[in-house]
């Protein structure tokens, strides 16, 4: 018997020269809505949408898709929304996915946190807990979560799994109202002992919706990368990242390049599953098809798609750095064969800015 | 040799791809830095720890189903066994 750190682990399931397909990684959104109503979600729903709770995976439902998962050898589980825990069978969908052997990421606005949701935590961890902190200060959370005292109830969520000893990490996502606080979300999360990144990059919403309209809060390019420099530990993994990818162009006619549909599954709060999460206009519902068809067969046609147009991206040698594929194209345009400048605009900024790269 | 051997309730054994794995369900089992990785035989024995058969059973079951000298087989399996035991990951009653 070994003992493997995780890192080592995972170079032994995830090997770079296999064509094995394996849905290691399976993120299930358990439901789209959410007690916040942040400005930049790219899929929340108001807390009071009977509705859409009614159209949710019922926890039977939820439970032989865990059953499922595992059984094809799923093993990181991430749990997110949404809110995950609004839902009233929070506990006992975590706990079955946990006696299932799923090595369980929480993604959690940390507002819901409570005495019961830490008792459960403890006696049974995740792999980790992320909580999304908006800002570092009242007036900067609640403008992006639009919901007075979450910003209390936020750092007090934080303050009791850091009690407890459960590994946390924090996020957040950096846009125009919050981008002047990053850093200083990054001391407190280093106050509390947890690591903190954060992501510039913001998504168009998946389905139309008044609830928010994310794009009028994207940083410039300019932002993006002067947020990039003011950490240097970002920028040395910028560099080790570049060091690693860039100068490459794509080298074949597949649409997606990326490890949706090989290691990733996705299933969203309805039940449809899809080789990743931006993969927005694919899906084969698990009430009307068997799970492994949808993996083997219905995901595999999915991903196995040619690409038929040609874009300027096809020769562009920093391809790797700006994150273009056709899920981000259907999300931001509705239109597969259209490039997203958004990407483009910030890879090229951070061409121009980042000293090893020019 | 006669001693039982019992799977901790809070260990879930899992092939992942190629990989045998014990996955522990609470913090006392585990670190959250790393994961028991079993071999073809390391998961072959676990699967036959049930909480009846004794040692000496499950070391004559391996010693029939493995080519090999029976003394290095039993001490293999001894020693795998000690290694579960030390790590919380069975009970030996």
């Amino acid at each position: 018997m070994k003992t493997l750190p995780f890192v080592e682990f995972n170079t032994r399931i995830y090997p770079s020269n296999s064509n094995k397909r394996v849905p290691l990684d399976a993120t299930l959104e358990l439901t789209y809505r959410c007690n916040n109503k942040c400005v930049h979600c790219y899929c929340n729903i108001p807390i009071s949408d009977q509705q859409d709770n009614r159209e949710e995976l019922t926890t039977s439902e939820v439970i032989r898709l865990l059953d499922g998962l595992a059984s094809m050898g799923s093993l990181y589980l991430l749990l997110t929304g949404g809110e995950p825990l609004l839902r009233t069978d929070f506990k006992e969908i975590y706990l079955y996915a946990k006696r299932k052997g799923f090595l369980i990421a929480l993604f959690t606005n940390g507002t819901l946190v409570d005495d019961k949701t830490v008792e459960l935590l403890s006696k049974y961890p995740p792999f980790v807990v992320e909580i999304s902190l908006y800002g570092a200060t009242e007036e900067t959370y609640e403008k992006v979560s639009r919901v007075k005292g979450s910003y209390e109830k936020c750092i007090n969520g934080i303050i009791r799994i850091v009690d407890s000893g459960i590994k946390l990490k924090l996020k957040s996502m950096a846009m125009t109202i919050n981008q002047h606080e990053i850093e200083t979300m990054d001391k407190m999360a280093q106050q509390w002992g947890c690591e903190f990144r954060f992501d510039p990059i913001i998504t168009k919403r998946l389905e139309n919706s008044y609830f928010s309209n994310p794009e009028q809060y994207r940083l410039s390019p300019e932002d993006v990368v002067q947020l990039d420099k003011t950490f240097p530990k970002r920028m040395e993994a910028w560099q080790k990242f570049c060091d690693k990818f860039i100068g490459y162009t794509p080298s074949d006619d597949r649409l997606y390049k990326c490890g949706a549909g090989i290691t990733m599954i996705h299933i969203n709060p309805y039940g449809f599953a899809k080789g990743c999460m931006m993969m927005a206009k694919d899906g084969f519902s698990i009430r009307t098809h068997n799970l492994r068809w949808i993996w083997e067969e219905g995901i595999l046609s999915s991903i196995s798609r040619k690409k038929e147009f040609i874009l300027p991206c096809d020769t562009c040698n920093l391809f790797n750095l700006c994150g273009q594929c056709a899920a981000w194209s259907i999300v931001e345009h509705g239109d597969i064969a259209k490039k997203v400048d958004y990407l483009c605009d910030i890879a090229k900024t951070r061409q121009k800015s980042f000293g090893f790269l020019v | 040799m006669h001693t039982i051997l019992r799977k901790n309730e809070h260990v879930v054994f899992r092939k992942i791809d190629d990989e045998y794995i014990l996955v522990p369900l609470v913090s006392s089992v585990a670190d959250g830095e790393s994961i028991f990785n079993l071999n073809e035989t390391g998961a072959i024995i676990w699967e036959k720890i049930d909480g009846k058969k004794k040692l000496t059973d499950i070391v004559k079951e391996i010693q029939r189903e493995y080519e090999g000298e029976e003394q290095q087989l039993e001490n293999d399996v001894f020693s795998f066994v000690h290694e579960m035991a030390t790590a919380n990951l069975i009970e030996v009653l």
